[in-house]
C-alpha cells in the first residue's frame, strides 16, 4: 500500500489579495490521479463572491449545476458557457465565518476528456447555506496545472488554501 | 460475467500513513460492472474515488458483500437530495428496502464529459452495526446535469470486503471510466 494523500501546497493570506492562484506558472505536479481544494475563504465585505478558473483559461469553457439549501429551501442552478466557475453563486463570502469549500478534481491530468470537478460548500451564519456543485471545464484536454480563484472584491487576512495530491496505485 | 473486472489489491510495500491506495481499476472497453473484491480489514473507512460515464442515462447502484459473496437481497435503502440545474432542489428514496444495492446518483451520458463521483463506506468492518454509504456525486454537459448527495443503508452486520458498482437499469460503464479505492485508518 502507498501513502496517497499528499499536501502540493498551504497558504494562509497575510494581507488581502484579489486573486489567488495554485501552481502559479503551471506548476502544480502531474504525478497524482485526483485533486483536492480545501479552502476558507474570507471576504473584505459581506457582499464580494468568487469565481475559479483552470490553467488560466478565459474562455467560456465553463458550466456547472448546482444546489443549495438555506435552512428553509432548497433551490437547483446552473450556469452555461461561463467565462469561470461562480463557486456558491447564491451566496457570499463572509467577513467573519469562512465557507468551509472541498473541491474534488477528478483525472486532473488526463489528456482524453473534459474535466469535471466536484465541490461541497458551507456557511452556517445567518441568511448563508450549504451548496454542492459539478463544473465541466471544456476546453480541448489537457491537464490541469493551475487553479486561480478570484474575489470580486478581496480575499481577506487569514483565508486559507491548501492543495492536496492523491493517487491511486 | 463474473468479476470480468476486478481490482488490483496491492500487497505490502510502500510506507504506512493514514491513506492508503488499495485498488485500482481503468475500464479498457466497456463493461456491466466493476468489483473490489478481497478488501483488507485493516482500515476504518473505505473511500472510491470514481471518473465515470455512462454508455447511456442511468442510475448507479453499488452492491455490498461479506465474506465474499454480493448481497443481492432486499436489504438496501436510501435517500437522495438532487439539483437538476433549475427550480427546488429535490428528494428521494428508495420507497423501502431495495435489492439492488446502494445508490450512487444518475449519471448522463456524453462523449466528452465524465460524472465525478467521492464514496464513503464508513466503519467497513464493524460487525456490530448496519452499514452506511454516502456519496456525492454530478455530472454536467453545459446545458444539462446533476448534481447528487446521498445516504445508503447496508441493512447487514456482516464485515464488508467485496463491491460492485453497476447499473441497475443494466447499462455498460463506458471505457476510460476510472474508479480507485482508497483506505482511512482510524
Amino acid at each position: 500500500m502507498t501513502v496517497t494523500y499528499e499536501v502540493i501546497s498551504s497558504e494562509t493570506l497575510g494581507s488581502a489579495q484579489s486573486s489567488v492562484t495554485i501552481g502559479s506558472g503551471g506548476t502544480i505536479p502531474q504525478t497524482y490521479t485526483d485533486l483536492v481544494l480545501v479552502y476558507a475563504p474570507l471576504g473584505s465585505t459581506n457582499t464580494v463572491t468568487h469565481s475559479m478558473r483552470v490553467n488560466g483559461d478565459t474562455a467560456s469553457n465553463y458550466s456547472l449545476t448546482g444546489m443549495r439549501g438555506d435552512g428553509s429551501s432548497g433551490t437547483s442552478y446552473r450556469a452555461s458557457n461561463a467565462t469561470s466557475w461562480t463557486m456558491y453563486p447564491n451566496d457570499y463570502d463572509n467577513t467573519t465565518v469562512p465557507n468551509v469549500i472541498t473541491v474534488n478534481f477528478q483525472n486532473y491530468t488526463n489528456t482524453t476528456s473534459y474535466k469535471n470537478i466536484l465541490w461541497r460548500a458551507g456557511l452556517s451564519a445567518s441568511g448563508y447555506g450549504v451548496s454542492a456543485q459539478v463544473g465541466l471545464w471544456r476546453k480541448t484536454p489537457e491537464g490541469i496545472t493551475s487553479i486561480t480563484l478570484t474575489s470580486t472584491g478581496n480575499f481577506a487576512i487569514g483565508s486559507t488554501f491548501s492543495l492536496y495530491g492523491i493517487k491511486a496505485e | 460475467m463474473l468479476n470480468n473486472i476486478s481490482g488490483f489489491l496491492g500487497v505490502g510495500g510502500g510506507i504506512i500513513g493514514d491513506y492508503e491506495s488499495i485498488a485500482t481499476v481503468t475500464v479498457g472497453s466497456a463493461t456491466p460492472y466493476i468489483d473490489f473484491s478481497t478488501i483488507p480489514q485493516t482500515y476504518k473507512h473505505l473511500q472510491i474515488r470514481m471518473n465515470v460515464q455512462m454508455a447511456s442515462t442511468a442510475d448507479m447502484n453499488m452492491r455490498i458483500g461479506t465474506g465474499g459473496t454480493l448481497d443481492t437481497g432486499s436489504n438496501y435503502y436510501y435517500h437522495a437530495l438532487y439539483g437538476s440545474g433549475s427550480g427546488s432542489a429535490t428528494s428521494l428514496n428508495s420507497g423501502g428496502q431495495v435489492n439492488f444495492g446502494a445508490y450512487l446518483g444518475y449519471f448522463n451520458s456524453g462523449s466528452s464529459s465524465f460524472a465525478g463521483v467521492v464514496t464513503d463506506i464508513l466503519d467497513y468492518t464493524n460487525t456490530n452495526k448496519y452499514k452506511t454509504v454516502r456519496t456525492l456525486e454530478g455530472n454536467d454537459s453545459n446545458g444539462s446535469g446533476f448534481v447528487f448527495l446521498s445516504s445508503s443503508l447496508w441493512s447487514n452486520t456482516g464485515a464488508i470486503n467485496t463491491l460492485r458498482v453497476y447499473s441497475k437499469d443494466s447499462i455498460n460503464i463506458a471505457a476510460n471510466s476510472h474508479f480507485a479505492l482508497y483506505g482511512i485508518k482510524g
